[in-house]
């Protein structure tokens, strides 16, 4: 098959690890990763109503850039031209663009990938925002408007292959719908609502994915990790989220217990001594984080009771998080 | 460390009291009488108490949708008392000035506590041991000269590093650390023949600010410190 | 048309492909949720039921990949449904081709699933808000929950609140009554169907 613009291999990865690690899209054992640099993006020669498919282009721009400037880690995009393609169409490229998806009308956006199955190579990712809402471009945002840069700099954490981070409150509103009331990562599933900017910068969760899949030179020397298992009795609690703090750094990261003995792994933090916290995924909509055969939700929030210290360069030894039953 | 602390000390302690105690035996000519040659060095050993102090309080917040944090739960968090053994070894610069080396471990416990979850999980205290050790240089000025069974007061500062080791040798975090205080010595034994000089005991206290180590991001920790020891003069 | 294009037009068009996808980390979308009366009441269809067949094929004009699930449904809390439903979602394989969308759920042979369903004919309809509408059954030796938990008074959301716990399916289907009769107003609007044993 003649290959186009875009040629990637997509490395092979074992599966414990994959099952841990909060970071990385995942098909079966094979981790959505970009080998080949840089990575190039086309983007559909049309706007949607608001936008220009140039204010369009340069928005993506900025959204990728983003990413590519996190300092810990180390990935390069490459905007490779306007098409006539469409997203989802499958033709080998990496297209970003409007798409009208009424039957979709709670997603602003989405990515997807395109597999070879046999090889595991990824083909292409594609990402559409969904021309059904009102776009704006505005450098402050637009209060009726959803800004595009907040939501690509979202999509572009997908495309480069980051996984959903659970970190958030949320509200039911009297009135219907419901509502963030804060994240802790660009990552988190649910939108800010029309006229937010604040997901145009990357929160230290953020960070910490994309350097976990991208690390620059000195990253795992500089870095490390904490791991356990979350356990409700004598059995695992899996899908359980944990989020781990810094007091010194102020740095919320967040992974969760996917292992078959609720084991958990978090990377990518600056050493030293973290909270640990244990919450059940009992408010969320848990598919759009993970596919679990069955996950624990019967449980109360637990802090593990002693703070437990990431070293640099390497992951502390296991313990176990008790968490409350309801 | 600690093995290796008190094998020094056992051996510090072997190699001068024997001989000390050997010069009594033996018929020796009568000599002109000579005054005894002062002390040039002092060791100490000695046990205290080093306070705690406060690393600061730090919200874990979420970024509301106006950039405005809403917080999850807040900590605060410090490093507790403990108990620090420590040794000196003094070169007596004359009557009055010493130059101190002094090497201390001690165990503090570093406290988080969580309150304020939003999820209404109970306050909590999350505790890691932490080992600490030290190593300062120091002068101490005595503020008069030095005379059997009479209080001598002194003044001293130093500065040095310390090393904090944590739970499960996971970490080593270097610090800074600066030390200023005072104290009374009280000779026990003074002016004798032989090996040992002197024989005394010492209460320190003082004023302890560390930078970096376990007060890294915090700013500088203040803790006061105070001891008790035994001292040989050489 | 590329290679891969022409590649893909060889491969039969109607491929069964079990869509075994092992468990990790899908997600990816920006979404905007309706609470759990939104829901049921924008749904047009609201099922419990297991999943007997997932069928990939290329569809629409530009040749996407998508997968049509059909549903053995045991109960019907809204709308009307036979014997069996049928509902699609973004993403499938077709031969070696694999399309995943991030953020839509995945489904096996067996699964037991409630869904809220939206999409009219001669449209083929997809779960309400892609991945929301998505409610999975576990069962095990002491009966069956449904997670997620439901989400359904006003104010905040609060992780581990001891009064929201996975409900069994008849609780489940009592929340979505009450959610559809407290929208209305008025009498419930289902339709039973012979329950599965």
């Amino acid at each position: 098959m003649r290959r186009l613009l875009l040629v990637t291999i997509v490395c092979a990865w074992t599966a414990p690890a994959l099952a841990y690690s909060h970071f990385g899209t995942g098909v079966g054992n094979t981790r959505v990763h970009w080998t080949d640099a840089p990575v190039r993006w086309l983007a559909t020669d049309r706007g949607a109503p608001g936008v220009t498919s140039s204010a369009f282009q340069t928005t993506l721009a900025r959204a990728f850039t983003t990413w590519q400037e996190v300092p810990t880690a180390s990935i390069e995009f490459s905007f490779a031209g306007f098409t006539a393609a469409e997203p989802f169409d499958e033709e080998g490229l990496s297209v970003i663009g409007f798409q009208a998806h009424p039957e979709m009308e709670r997603v602003l956006g989405a990515t997807t990938f395109l597999f070879d199955d046999e090889t595991g190579e990824l083909i292409e990712a594609d990402i559409f925002f969904n021309s059904i809402f009102e776009w704006s471009t505005a450098a402050a945002g637009d209060p009726d408007r959803f800004d595009l840069e907040s939501v690509a700099v979202h999509e572009v954490g997908h495309f480069l292959g980051l996984g959903h981070s659970a970190i958030g409150e949320t509200e039911i509103r009297p009135e219907g719908g419901r509502r963030v009331l804060g994240s802790g990562a660009v990552m988190f599933p649910i939108s800010l609502g029309r006229g937010s900017v604040v997901d145009r910068v990357l929160q230290p969760d953020d960070i910490a994915g994309v350097s976990d899949l991208y690390p620059d030179d000195n990253f795992e020397n500089s870095t490390g990790g904490v791991r356990g298992r979350v356990r409700r009795g004598t059995g695992p609690a899996r899908g359980a989220h944990v989020i781990v703090f810094n007091p010194r750094t102020q740095e919320l990261i967040g992974g969760f217990a996917l292992g078959d003995d609720g084991e958990f792994q978090i990377l990518g933090l600056t050493p030293g001594p973290y909270v640990v916290r244990v919450e059940p995924l009992d408010d969320a909509d848990v598919d759009s984080f993970f596919t679990l055969d069955s996950v624990d939700i019967d449980f109360l929030v637990t802090y593990y009771p002693r703070l437990v210290v990431a070293p640099s360069g390497g992951v502390g030894g296991s313990f176990d998080v008790t968490v409350r039953p309801k | 460390m600690k093995a290796l602390f008190f094998f020094v000390a056992f051996d510090l302690f072997v190699a001068f009291v024997f001989p000390v105690s050997a010069q009594g035996r033996g018929a020796q000519p009568p000599a002109a009488p000579r005054p005894p040659r002062a002390a040039r060095m002092e060791v100490s050993a000695g046990a205290g108490f080093l306070g705690g102090s406060s690393l600061g309080t730090a919200d874990a917040d979420l970024r509301g949708r106006g950039n405005q944090p809403f917080e999850l739960f807040d900590t605060s968090s410090r490093i507790g008392g403990s108990v620090p053994l420590e040794v000196r070894l003094g070169f007596l610069l004359g009557p009055r000035y010493v130059f101190e080396i002094r090497g201390a471990w001690s165990r503090p416990a570093l406290e988080t506590s969580v309150t304020g979850d939003v999820e209404g999980a109970p306050p909590v205290t999350l505790v890691e041991d932490v080992d600490q050790y030290s190593l300062d240089l120091g002068l101490l000025v005595n503020l008069r000269p030095a005379r059997s069974r009479s209080l001598v007061p002194f003044i001293s500062a130093g500065a040095g590093y310390v090393g904090a080791v944590h739970e499960g040798l996971t970490l080593l975090e270097n610090g800074i650390s600066f030390r200023g205080g005072g104290g009374l010595k009280y000779p026990l034994v003074t002016g004798r023949r032989g090996r040992i000089k002197g024989v005394g005991i010492r209460a320190d206290a003082a004023l302890i600010v560390m930078t970096s180590g376990l007060a890294t991001e915090s700013g500088a920790t203040r803790q006061v410190a105070s001891s008790g020891s035994l001292y040989f003069s050489f | 048309m590329s290679d891969f294009q022409r590649s893909l037009r060889l491969v039969p068009w109607l491929i069964v492909a079990c869509a075994c996808i092992a468990g990790e980390s899908l997600s990816g979308t920006t979404l905007v949720p309706a609470d759990f009366a939104q829901m049921a009441r924008e749904s047009e269809l609201i099922v419990r039921g297991t999943v007997v067949n997932v069928q990939s094929q290329m569809t629409g004009p530009r040749q996407t990949i998508e997968s049509v699930i059909t549903l053995s449904v045991a109960d019907t809390m809204k709308g009307t449904a036979g014997a069996q439903t049928v509902f699609r979602v973004p993403g499938g394989r077709v031969g070696r081709y694999r399309r995943l969308m991030i953020g839509a759920p995945e489904f096996t042979t067996g699964d037991e699933v409630i869904l809220f369903l939206k999409g009219r004919a001669p449209a083929i309809a997809m779960p309400y808000g892609l991945s929301q509408g998505v409610y999975r059954v576990a069962r095990h030796a002491g009966g069956a929950l449904v997670t997620p938990a439901v989400a359904a008074a006003a104010g905040r959301v609060v992780r581990g609140d001891p009064s929201r716990r996975p409900l069994d399916p008849e609780a489940f289907a009592r929340q979505v009554q009450l959610a559809l009769t407290g929208a209305s107003g008025g009498p419930p609007v289902r339709r039973a169907v012979p329950r599965d044993r």
